[in-house]
């Protein structure tokens, strides 16, 4: 019975030792190509003239859909920040999705909301409008006040409601950079058939200093858990996101700033209701769809458009957020199980697919079923220690690897965070992650699959303080 | 063990190289920065002057004795003056100009455009646009088929805002190569101005269908009358996407010789074609667009529908009646008619929800009940 689970053991960290060769080089891959990508990217922002983009007849309308549920500590401050974007035609939407705060009365009392008599068209279904208005003073906004049915929904609803060709997806609790939605939009302009949506990157606000929706100082969190929030957010888009899209494999474009042709978003059903990643469900369906329809497209990740997002301040608070994240993830490729290894679904099918089971669902189980069998084969005298602290060590190495990796790119690139202390803290953090935050993220994701599996409900909220508050 | 000792060892020497690569170009950024601000407050307060004395010739020469010697300090002056250029009108941007070519900016420059550097070469295809130098404009023409797109790209900024003619024929053939895009040719073309009219109205003929279409477009964007009949004749295309943008810049026009073509353009089986030829009858003001507007409100695509009811509105007096009379007659050409009234004078869009709301009237009539919690809330 020892030699059968001794045998098992040795085969099981074969195995494990297999995965963890694979991912890391799936990982080192990724940010190389993302790099590149990341530096042809500035080489063509460098030339960008968008100050004619700005005049151009060519420039295309946007309805900017801001979601809102409950966010009532920074929602004046995010919406004045959308107004306040340097677009030449924008509308900005914001859905009340049956906020059980004052968000409507904070809307309605800094924006001077008037109520109007208003068709509905549910060209995508949601649940029922309860009523709609314009503001006094700013003639772009429109909030509409349904009842709850969650993020997909009000997307749905205001994605009815927009007119405009394109429209963005932004969550309401953050903030773009004046220039955001005019770079963005960059790619549309460029390639108005072939480019289909496109996303921004996502940086961590805590701490920012804002006044009347504007950043107007760029500094890191103090608090831990935000900082650790910051290189991860910094690995994942510009070590990651930005290496699929020059594979054109982008399956996940972040809801809290995205880009979209409508027309094609109603033509695939828009986003699904009751699934918790319905960004990435969403960008997956494009795919599909226009993959079997054998249509040329783009979709893309640009570095430079930034918006601001408030990061979880509590461990209760971020548990929930990664929960609700990973079985996002899992609920999207389960749905479209259908593209793996697909050769009709290209790179997306015969790359990111397996990749994002593989190494994004996957790693946690792998991860956390290697620390259980740690005691059980030191027990059983299959452990060498010298072995398994350098295994850890490799690990830690090649995370490090990937977190250096992100900030060079940060630092050559976009230079956000000037100071010498700034890049400090952010390597140190870098380093510290790998001691405890990471193992809990593990566990968090892990949760999120029992969650899948328990049919588990959906849960609670972000809890704010709202962007500039200290 | 040994292949994890070897990993280890990969794993930290490419971690000590990004350490690296993050040391060194933290210094190198920061040092950038410093000599920046070197050259920046050195040169700032003599720009000022010169530009207070509208940059003329006793300003000029004072400016150009106190140029530094050292070559990158020069250029990074340079690049200071380009920076004011676009906010400079008048005498004090010719004198800026002449400055350029009598402290030998612009020779720099325009040797730059053949430099092995490929960022050199994007630099004074840039630098020479905003200076307006009409000399380069052969080589500037000649980077739209450079190895780099970056390069490509600047060159055609750059022939942009020359503001030359000449410059259609080389973005147009750039553009149906594939070496440059939709969008910065089609601006770069838009930014030439009155000038480009002529020669894109020669490119209506050209063999490729998307050197066609853009043409048709930036024909109406730039209203340029001359094209209307070549526009009209383009309505017969065999390129969908040209038929679309000829009658899409036929809208700008609102001539009423070309109903005939528009007509025969409502026929077609495109309906994004149809709705476009519409909204271009409708702006016509023609009474003979009427009774085919009238018609067009039983196309079964809505869109078309919606368009053509606005565009009787667009039509005036008559256009009004005929839709009145149509949308008594006929619940659907109603639904069209009631959004379009309601919103008053002008195309769609329309209310606070526009072309939602016209659908969802027209969708109502056909294809049942409207989905809102509490009609006495969201009324219609």
């Amino acid at each position: 019975m020892r030699h059968a689970i001794v045998t098992a053991l040795v085969y099981y960290n074969v195995a494990v030792l297999l995965y963890f060769a694979l991912a890391t080089c799936a990982y080192l891959t990724l940010l190389i190509t993302s790099a590149g990508e990341v530096m042809r990217q500035a080489r063509d922002a460098r030339h960008a003239d968008y100050d004619l983009l700005l005049t151009s007849p060519l420039t295309p309308a946007v309805a900017i859909i801001a979601p809102a549920y409950n966010e009532g500590a920074g929602i004046a401050q995010s919406v004045r920040s959308l107004l306040a974007l340097r677009y030449p035609n924008h509308e900005v939407i914001v859905v009340n999705d049956g906020s059980t705060d004052d968000t409507l009365d904070v809307l309605r009392r800094e924006f001077a909301l008037r109520r109007i008599d208003a068709l509905y068209h549910p060209a995508l279904p949601t649940r029922p409008v309860r009523g709609v208005y314009v503001s006094a003073l700013e003639p772009t906004l429109t909030v509409v006040d349904k009842e709850n049915g969650g993020k997909a929904d009000a997307l749905n609803c205001g994605v009815n409601v927009a007119r405009a060709p394109l429209f963005s997806s932004i969550d309401a609790d953050s903030l773009l950079e004046p220039d955001a939605l005019l770079r963005l939009v960059k790619p549309f302009v460029d390639e108005p058939d072939r480019v289909v949506a496109a996303g921004g990157i996502v940086r961590i606000a805590n701490d920012l200093a804002v006044e009347r929706g504007s950043v107007t100082a760029v500094q890191l969190p103090r608090r831990p858990l935000p900082m650790f929030q910051v290189v991860e957010y910094l690995r994942a888009f510009l070590a990651g996101r930005a290496g699929w899209s020059a594979l054109n494999s982008l399956l996940i474009i972040s809801g809290a700033f995205a880009l979209f042709r409508r027309d094609l978003v109603l033509a695939v059903g828009g986003y699904t209701v009751g699934c918790l990643g319905e960004d990435a469900e969403l960008v997956t369906r494009l795919h599909r769809h226009l993959r079997e329809r054998r249509r040329p497209y783009k979709m893309v990740f640009l570095s430079d458009p930034v918006c601001w997002t408030e990061a979880p301040e509590s461990l209760r608070v971020l548990r929930r957020q990664r929960r609700r994240w990973h079985r996002g993830l899992a609920e999207t490729l389960s749905r479209h199980r259908g593209m793996f290894l697909r050769p009709r679904y290209g790179s997306v099918g015969s790359l990111a697919y397996p990749y994002f089971l593989a190494v994004e669902l996957l790693a946690p189980v792998v991860e956390a079923t290697g620390y259980l069998t740690l005691p059980l084969a030191w027990r059983l005298g299959a452990l060498d220690p010298r072995v398994a602290l350098l295994l850890l060590a490799l690990a830690i190495v090649y995370g490090l690897v990937l977190s250096l990796g992100a900030l060079a790119i940060e630092e050559y690139r976009h230079h956000r965070y000037p100071t010498w202390r700034d890049l400090l803290r952010l390597c140190a953090y870098g380093v510290a992650e790998n001691v405890g935050y990471h193992q809990l993220t593990v566990l968090w994701r892990l949760e999120g699959l029992l969650d899948l599996l328990r049919h588990s409900p959906t849960w609670g909220t972000m809890e704010r303080r709202g962007l500039g508050a200290s | 063990m040994e292949i994890a000792l070897i990993f280890m060892l990969a794993g930290s020497l490419a971690l000590l190289a990004q350490l690296s690569v993050l040391v060194a170009g933290k210094l190198r950024l920061d040092r950038a920065a410093a000599f920046e601000r070197r050259v920046r407050r050195a040169a700032e307060a003599d720009i000022i002057l010169l530009l207070a004395d509208e940059a003329d010739e006793p300003a000029r020469r004072r400016f150009a004795a106190a140029l530094p010697s050292d070559p990158r300090a020069r250029a990074a002056v340079a690049a200071l003056i380009l920076d004011y250029l676009p906010r400079l009108r008048g005498s004090v941007r010719d004198g800026v100009r002449a400055l350029f070519s009598e402290a030998g900016f612009a020779e720099d420059y325009r040797r730059m455009l053949a430099s092995r550097r490929r960022e050199d070469r994007r630099r004074a295809a840039g630098a020479l646009g905003a200076l307006g130098d009409v000399a380069a404009f052969g080589d500037i023409a000649r980077l739209l088929r450079d190895d780099a797109p970056e390069v490509r790209l600047q060159a055609l900024a750059a022939l942009g805002a020359l503001g030359s003619g000449d410059a259609v024929a080389p973005i147009l053939g750039a553009f149906a190569a594939g070496l440059v895009p939709f969008g910065p040719a089609a601006m770069s073309l838009l930014r030439l101005g009155a000038p480009a009219a002529p020669h894109l109205q020669h490119a209506l003929t050209d063999p490729s269908p998307r050197v066609r279409a853009l043409a048709a477009q930036l024909l109406g964007h730039l209203e340029w009358l001359p094209a209307a009949p070549d526009l009209s004749s383009l309505l017969r295309d065999p390129a969908p996407d040209v038929r679309r943008e000829a009658a899409r810049s036929l809208a700008h026009f609102g001539l009423d010789e070309s109903c005939e073509p528009l007509a025969l353009a409502m026929e077609d089986a495109d309906p994004r074609l149809r709705a476009a030829a519409a909204r271009a009858l409708g702006a016509t003001g023609a009474p003979r667009a009427v009774p085919i507007l009238r018609r067009a409100l039983a196309d079964a695509d809505p869109d078309v529908a919606l368009a053509a009811a606005a565009a009787l509105d667009a039509l005036g007096r008559d256009g009004r009646a005929a839709l009145a009379a149509a949308a008594d007659a006929d619940p659907r050409a109603g639904a069209c008619a009631d959004p379009v009234r309601a919103a008053g004078p002008g195309d769609l869009p329309l209310g606070p929800f526009g072309r939602a709301a016209a659908r969802e009237v027209l969708d109502r009539a056909t294809l049942g009940a409207l989905h809102v919690a509490d009609p006495a809330e969201v009324t219609i």
